[in-house]
């Protein structure tokens, strides 16, 4: 943690609402794209990330941060994500039987119990990986872009560019290969700091 | 992961299901025996799903309006607390911020004053806009100019139990001596921590360089993302080129007489030590006299923007491989402009904020004759 961390962390625990903004501002984006990955829905991610932010002010006294601050917001929405999910599968039988499927397995993430969950979110490297992403092939840059960008589903790609639901599936997990093949020191430098 | 690491095509496709959130039964099971073979299959699943998240943020970003998010949770805060005066003060607060920027020529104060209390370590931010430079100094004596488009923060207890800046830009520091409190200047990749020196930083988050160069006295090289070699020092008249890459990853920390081969491997940050720089070229932006060495009109033509703050467009790249040298006396960027296109053979066209740099056809054919005679 950085000197200037540790000040602002203390500041916040005095109830600063200068502070409390900046850390706000710098992180509320950030947290809502992952709490977006459990919830799939933007308004009940911001919701999510909207309590957490309300009961983290309320409080903040008792705020003990041991490692680094983004690593408790990311680990803290990430816990706020679970009970989330929690609560929908005991709607399950208003839920699908695939839908179960998956949040049985995103309960259990991170799968590696040491994994800095969110660590390129918060070390800001999506431009980074926008870079990467230009740099591939391009049947598979075009597919994983449509995939990511656009939120497309691999049938409605698999249509848009006449090619079988199977080759759009290789190229995203070509794709993802190639992402983390680019930046696999930067994960090995971010796992020291958690 | 080389070791007996496999996926079969069908698990390959469990996975990318399982990341898109079309995940059926089927896919469930072949998951989660694949994941049951070898921990680095969790590991991967983890790494893929850190990608998925983050490749979708700038998307999202866009359709997240964080000031009416920020504006809603106030409300909802207002609603929870009894201390509601709390809230008015934070109002003001912020109504004195906004109007200090709006008044702002050099640098604009940003901190809240909280009356009748004990003061409280807050954030003071420090921003020398485009077009702009100003000099700042600290509680302890200590003097910063910053460049343009530079921005320094530190905490309002700074001088007292600690002497913390983070950086961002380029800015010049005279450090006043205390050997109680190291002074350091963190930019995110590089931390320099001086005890009663004067050193440069230029650390503008667009350039691909970290560079430190020291004037006086011996500064110490850190980093906390990446590995430098330890106790690096620098000495007088030596600049430190620290080398980001995006594909950041072990860094070559190189001294001196060591061996040059392990420097810079491309794709790979690395930090290049030069010795007995001339470092008045380096510094003198903050004077009226910038003198510029030899420098190829690309690079120029960055600084110039942030001198200015203008946009530089240029007709050709091959125009950006000429090279300038000069001093220049607090000129218009029109004179600037004139006196590179003494020795160039280049036009320019200033439209507002925008400069067309062009090849001069004439000039060229006369810049020919010269050569072949």
């Amino acid at each position: 943690m950085t000197g200037i961390e540790k000040e602002l962390i203390e500041s916040l625990k005095k109830g600063n609402p200068k502070s409390f903004e900046l850390v706000f501002k710098t992180y509320y984006s950030r947290l809502c794209t992952y709490a977006f990955d459990y919830t799939r829905q933007l308004e009940t991610a911001e919701d999510l990330v909207k309590d957490f932010f309300l009961n983290f002010w309320n409080n903040r006294e008792k705020l003990e941060i041991k490692t680094s601050l983004s690593g408790y917001l990311f680990r803290s929405v990430h816990n706020q994500c679970l009970n989330y999910l929690e609560r929908e599968k005991k709607k399950k039988l208003e839920i699908s039987s695939d839908n179960l499927y998956l949040i049985e397995l995103k309960l259990r993430q991170p799968l590696s119990s040491d994994y800095p969950i969110g660590s390129l979110l918060a070390k800001e490297m999506e431009n980074q990986i926008e870079e990467i992403i230009e740099n591939l092939p391009e049947q598979c840059r075009e597919i994983f872009k449509l995939s990511r960008f656009d939120e497309l589903s691999h049938k409605k790609i698999a249509k848009k560019l006449n090619i079988s639901e199977n080759t759009v599936k290789v190229q995203i997990y070509r794709a993802l290969k190639k992402i983390k093949e680019a930046i696999p020191f930067i994960l090995a430098v971010l796992f020291s700091f958690f | 992961m080389k070791n007996n690491f496999v996926i079969s095509d069908r698990e390959k496709e469990a996975l990318i299901n399982y990341l898109s959130g079309h995940f059926s039964n089927t896919d469930a099971e072949i998951l989660n025996t694949w994941l049951k073979k070898n921990p680095e299959n969790s590991l991967l699943t983890d790494r893929f799903t850190d990608i998925w998240q983050a490749s979708s943020y700038l998307q999202i970003n866009k359709s997240i309006d964080v000031q009416s998010a920020w504006n809603e949770l106030q409300s909802g805060l207002q609603q929870n607390t009894n201390n509601q005066s709390h809230w008015k003060r934070w109002l003001q607060v912020a109504a004195i911020v906004i109007i200090s920027l709006l008044a702002g020529g050099l640098g604009s104060y940003f901190i809240s004053h909280s009356q009748n209390q004990k003061p409280e370590p807050q954030l003071v931010e420090y921003v020398s806009p485009l077009g702009s430079r100003s000099f700042v100094k600290l509680n302890d004596g200590s003097k910063v100019w910053l460049n343009s488009g530079t921005t320094i923060k530190y905490s309002n207890t700074f001088g007292n139990n600690n002497r913390h800046i983070e950086l961002s830009g380029e800015a010049f520091f005279e450090v006043a001596k205390n050997e109680q409190l190291p002074f350091t200047v963190n930019t995110g990749e590089i931390c320099v921590t001086a005890l009663g020196t004067k050193f440069n930083v230029k650390a503008y988050k667009e350039e691909k360089t970290i560079e430190t160069t020291l004037l006086e006295g011996a500064v110490k090289l850190e980093s906390d993302v990446v590995k430098l070699q330890d106790d690096l020092v620098l000495k007088t008249n030596e600049k430190a080129v620290f080398t980001k890459r995006n594909q950041s990853m072990a860094i070559v920390g190189q001294l001196r007489s060591e061996n040059e081969k392990d420097i810079a491997t491309p794709g790979r940050p690395s930090l290049k030590i030069i010795q007995s720089v001339d470092p008045q070229p380096i510094v003198s932006w903050k004077e009226k006299r910038w003198i510029i060495n030899n420098e190829k009109l690309g690079s120029l033509s960055v600084k110039l923007e942030r001198r200015y703050d203008v946009n530089f467009i240029f007709d050709n790249e091959i125009l950006k491989e000429y090279s300038f040298g000069g001093t220049l006396e607090d000129e218009t960027l029109a004179q600037v402009l004139n006196a590179i296109s003494y020795t160039a053979p280049i036009r320019y066209v200033i439209d507002g904020k925008t400069v067309y740099i062009m090849a001069d056809g004439k000039k060229m054919e006369k810049f020919k004759n010269l050569l072949m005679k």
